[in-house]
């Protein structure tokens, strides 16, 4: 194709257009991809490596014209990434199995299912990175000059022109007329490209500042390395302290200079109530009515009548102030099953698991909870039940911090219930229920 | 095009038929089939059922739920429990189940059984594994034709047809489905615990599942999932014929409209029957991803088989040079994506069990981790997942047929494994596959090669006048 003209680029720049002066390589430029390829066939037939080709558009089979081989990438994708794994494991052993050992759930402290996750991102990851850092890496990018651009024509190649070029360093471009070879194989065009103007270092601004940079960042560990290995007075930098530190504000056992006895805590005024508190329903609250007066449990008698006899018992209530319902049986079994079954069982038969356990230990100061099915228990009023829960009977501590006494009373439904299941018969039971009980058999 | 892959021109008189042989292909793969099938029932019926329960009872090592059994034993009898100790348990077995038979929990004495190599049993089992494997084959290429047309896709257009037709022959295949729905219809529960309707008065769970699980339903459900199948699939085979006589676009564009409302159908259909055929064998399990997962391999079972048709094929000359080795190429990629997708989706399933750690889901896995069990799950986990992954990464390995012939065998064998480790441990105590196993898995794989050669008839093998059909022989892998 020697209807082009052959001509040596003459507006080059820096650089002779006589051939003069060094040469880093020769460019080529041709019209359309199938010329481009023919011609890099050719320049790899005759022996030439450090070449190169430049077009707008990607070219099918331009890799095996420039005997380009298969690229290395994968391998190093493959070693950094499956490298990156076992550092992801290595990672997650140290930090919860060995330097801070971490019982999650329950899990083996190392435990790979769970690692699992972590590892298969870092994984990605670590890969992900080789990909594009290799990638650059070996395409030698970034580079931050390039002698290509010092030839005008070569913007040709983003838009309608195909550029072979051939390094001065290839082995064969010595003993080769470059220019001829390129003729022949149907170039339009050839320049000589001169050295690059500008050089390949990064500028000195850009160094200075990376310099600095990697600098400063040395900074923020060398101070935690200084505090993992100093002491220091100082109280904690504190960043949201929010309203941590109110200094005027009075605390529990604080000073007031307000007050005559100095106490920043007012103790409840005498002859208030506060709001919530006046539980003036006796039969709700105590379970029993107090004979007369608001406090007096039970009038003292004239005389002691008999030193060993039980003190007398208050006026427990019979009925229960609350409605009975289903709602509350149900409230009152899983009350039950909450605060008594450990102790008195889940019939209340006195076996539960902590006196079966006490069984077991024969510890001598046990006195093993109250069967509370027997006839003794059945015949008390529900007002002692409910008293008993609240205060505690013997050994037994009281519930009234820890259970409502709408609860204690759901309760005290339940173990009625409990009572007269013991003494039930078949009769008792709803039909549809007989039914499986019978069909058990 | 010099300097590129260039493409001979497409010769759309060629015969790209069986050439009269797919009846007697089909024909041969029916045989075949059936011959195994009936050799498979007879095995089953020479081994014989399930109980070997002469061992002896130990109270030191017996397992805690027979402990239980004899101390209830022993009170009811007012004995100690020690009193039985070296007694045959097929003895205590008869005892509890004449005093107790209705007061234990539902087939307490299961365990106790070492659950042999045969039995009726042990046939509808490894006969529900083959059969979800030849489904799953059909189930992939609807899954290839589907998304196919949902992306408008032009390089799959060569090799779609085969697709198309493992799709349809899922018509003959729901055939095989008949025996596991019709001995539930008539009260069976050898295979679906479920049916069983002691179970369902005394289990609360069972009965609470009933209304989903029975067989009324459970059948309407299978038609409806076959149906659904069936129908979209003859719809994709049938206009893609339709087109080799026509060259007609307006039936791609058909087809692409269909494709959304089929996905979503495929979808849910595919789920649901991975639901109701496999996950129920255990129905007192739960696994929300279950569907994903059948879905997943299936997908890996389609393409791997696609592969080995298409290598094939084009071995007897019926596809011709149209489908080189970048078609190739892309079901490869395919095949090591979504192969690591279903492992995505199985280790999934695990973990979430696993940390969660909650007894009414481990009990599955736990099953699958003990009696010999855990070398089978290893050899999934490696032979499913680690070893295809590593050997269908590089290139080279997709652009080489005997490569991708390896692997595709290598992947169905696995994914014929994945589908037994999900059923048989409900089943049996005996880990490894045996002779009933191959057996039934080769007799529905015939049935199923018959089908596709019968839906292949003698009709052409590749969309010769599909639109994108250029595209497609130009299609060049970078």
């Amino acid at each position: 194709m020697a209807a082009g003209t052959l001509e040596r680029n003459a507006d080059q720049r820096g650089g002779a257009g006589d051939g003069s002066g060094p040469v880093v390589g020769v460019l080529a430029e041709f019209t359309g991809p199938h010329e481009l390829v023919r011609a890099a066939n050719i320049i790899r037939v005759e022996g030439f490596t450090r070449i190169d080709a430049f077009s707008p558009f990607p070219i099918h089979g331009i890799d095996a014209a420039l005997g380009i081989r298969p690229t290395r990438l994968p391998w190093i994708v493959l070693t950094v990434g499956l490298l990156g794994g076992c550092g992801g494991l290595l990672m997650q052993w140290w930090m919860n199995a060995v330097d801070y050992p971490f019982l999650i759930s329950g899990k083996p402290i190392f435990s790979l299912p769970a690692n699992i996750p972590v590892t298969f991102e870092v994984i990605v990851l670590t890969s992900a990175f080789a990909t594009f850092l290799g990638m650059l890496g070996l395409n030698g990018l970034p580079k931050h000059s390039n002698p290509l651009l010092e030839v005008d024509r070569f913007r040709r190649a983003t838009d309608d022109r195909f550029f072979l070029y051939i390094a001065a360093d290839d082995p064969r471009f010595a003993g080769t007329n470059v220019t001829e070879l390129f003729r022949r194989a149907g170039a339009v065009r050839i320049d000589e490209v001169p050295p690059s103007v500008s050089s390949n270092r990064l500028p000195g601004v850009v160094r200075g500042g990376i310099a600095i940079l990697l600098a400063l960042a040395l900074i923020p560990p060398a101070m935690i390395a200084w505090a993992r290995n100093t002491t220091s007075q100082a109280p904690r930098i504190d960043f949201f302290s929010d309203m941590d530190s109110q200094n005027d504000r009075p605390g529990p056992q604080h000073r007031s200079p307000y007050f005559a006895d100095g106490r920043a805590m007012r103790p409840q005024v005498a002859g208030t109530v506060a709001v919530g508190d006046l539980h003036d329903n006796d039969a709700l609250y105590r379970g029993y009515l107090p004979k007369d007066g608001a406090n007096a449990v039970v009038a003292a008698p004239a005389a002691p009548a008999d030193p060993n006899a039980p003190p007398p018992e208050p006026d427990y209530v019979t009925d229960f102030p609350v409605e009975v319902t289903e709602a509350r049986m149900l409230r009152g079994q899983s009350r039950f099953n909450i605060y008594c079954a450990p102790c008195h069982g889940l019939v209340g038969q006195g076996d539960g698991l902590i006196a079966q356990r006490a069984g077991e230990l024969q510890e001598p100061t046990w006195l093993p909870p109250t069967n509370l099915t027997t006839d003794v228990v059945a015949a008390q009023p529900v007002g002692k039940l409910f008293d008993t829960i609240t205060n505690g009977r013997r050994k037994m501590a009281g519930y009234a911090a820890q259970i409502t006494p709408d609860d204690r009373w759901s309760i005290v439904l339940y173990v009625r219930a409990l009572q007269r299941s013991q003494k039930a018969t078949l009769k008792d039971v709803p039909a549809d229920e007989a039914t499986i009980l019978n069909n058990r058999k | 095009m010099a300097g590129h892959h260039s493409s001979p021109p497409f010769d759309l008189s060629r015969d790209r038929t069986l050439r009269g042989q797919g009846t007697a292909y089909a024909r041969t793969a029916a045989v075949v089939g059936l011959v195994c099938l009936g050799l498979a029932l007879v095995v089953a019926a020479l081994t014989g059922g399930t109980a070997r329960i002469d061992q002896t009872f130990d109270l030191q090592h017996a397992p805690p739920a027979l402990v239980g059994v004899v101390q209830l034993l022993a009170d009811k009898e007012g004995t100690a429990p020690e009193s039985y100790d070296g007694r045959p348990i097929a003895d205590i077995n008869k005892l509890a189940h004449e005093l107790f038979s209705k007061e234990l929990p539902p087939h307490w004495d299961t365990f106790l059984q070492e659950k042999t190599g045969g039995g009726w049993q042990r046939f509808q089992a490894s006969y529900l594994v083959a059969f979800l494997f030849v489904v799953s084959l059909s189930v992939g290429g609807l899954f290839f034709i589907l998304i196919q047309h949902l992306a408008r896709a032009g390089w799959s257009v060569v090799l779609r047809r085969i697709a198309e037709i493992m799709a349809a022959s899922i018509g003959l295949v729901s055939i095989l489905a008949l025996p596991i729905v019709l001995p539930l219809l008539f009260g069976s529960h050898s295979l679906y615990e479920w049916n069983d309707p002691h179970l369902v008065e005394t289990d609360a769970l069972i009965r609470h599942k009933r209304a989903w699980l029975n067989p009324t339903f459970f059948t309407i459900r299978a038609v409806l999932y076959f149906g659904v199948w069936a129908l979209f699939s003859r719809f994709f085979l049938a206009r893609s014929r339709e087109q080799d006589e026509s060259g007609d676009p307006a039936l791609t564009s058909r087809m692409q409209a269909v494709a959304p409302v089929g996905t979503l159908l495929f979808a849910g259909t595919v789920n649901f029957f991975a639901f109701d055929f496999m996950m129920s064998v255990a129905p007192h399990w739960f696994s929300a991803i279950y569907g994903i997962y059948y879905f997943a391999a299936s997908v890996v079972g389609g393409l791997a088989t696609m592969i080995l048709l298409c290598v094939w094929l084009k071995r007897r000359g019926v596809i011709g040079s149209e489908m080189t080795i970048d078609h190739f190429h892309d079901l490869g990629k395919l095949l090591f994506g979504f192969n690591f997708f279903w492992g995505y989706i199985a280790f999934s399933q695990y973990v979430l069990i696993w940390y969660a750690n909650i007894p009414e889901e481990t009990g599955w896995l736990i099953l699958r981790q003990q009696n010999g069990w855990q070398w089978l799950s290893l050899t999934l986990l490696f032979g499913h997942l680690f070893i295809p992954f590593l050997g269908l990464m590089s290139r080279r390995s997709r652009r080489s047929i005997p490569s991708l012939v390896f692997w595709s065998c290598w992947l169905l064998a696995m994914h014929w494994l994945d589908l037994y480790w999900n059923v048989l441990p409900q089943f049996s105590s005996r880990p490894w596959p045996g002779v009933l196993d191959l057996l039934l898995l080769a007799g529905l794989s015939s049935l199923f090669l018959a089908a596709f050669f019968r839906t292949a008839s003698s009709k052409a093998l590749v969309a010769v006048r599909d639109p994108r059909l250029s595209e497609s022989l130009a299609f060049h892998n970078a």
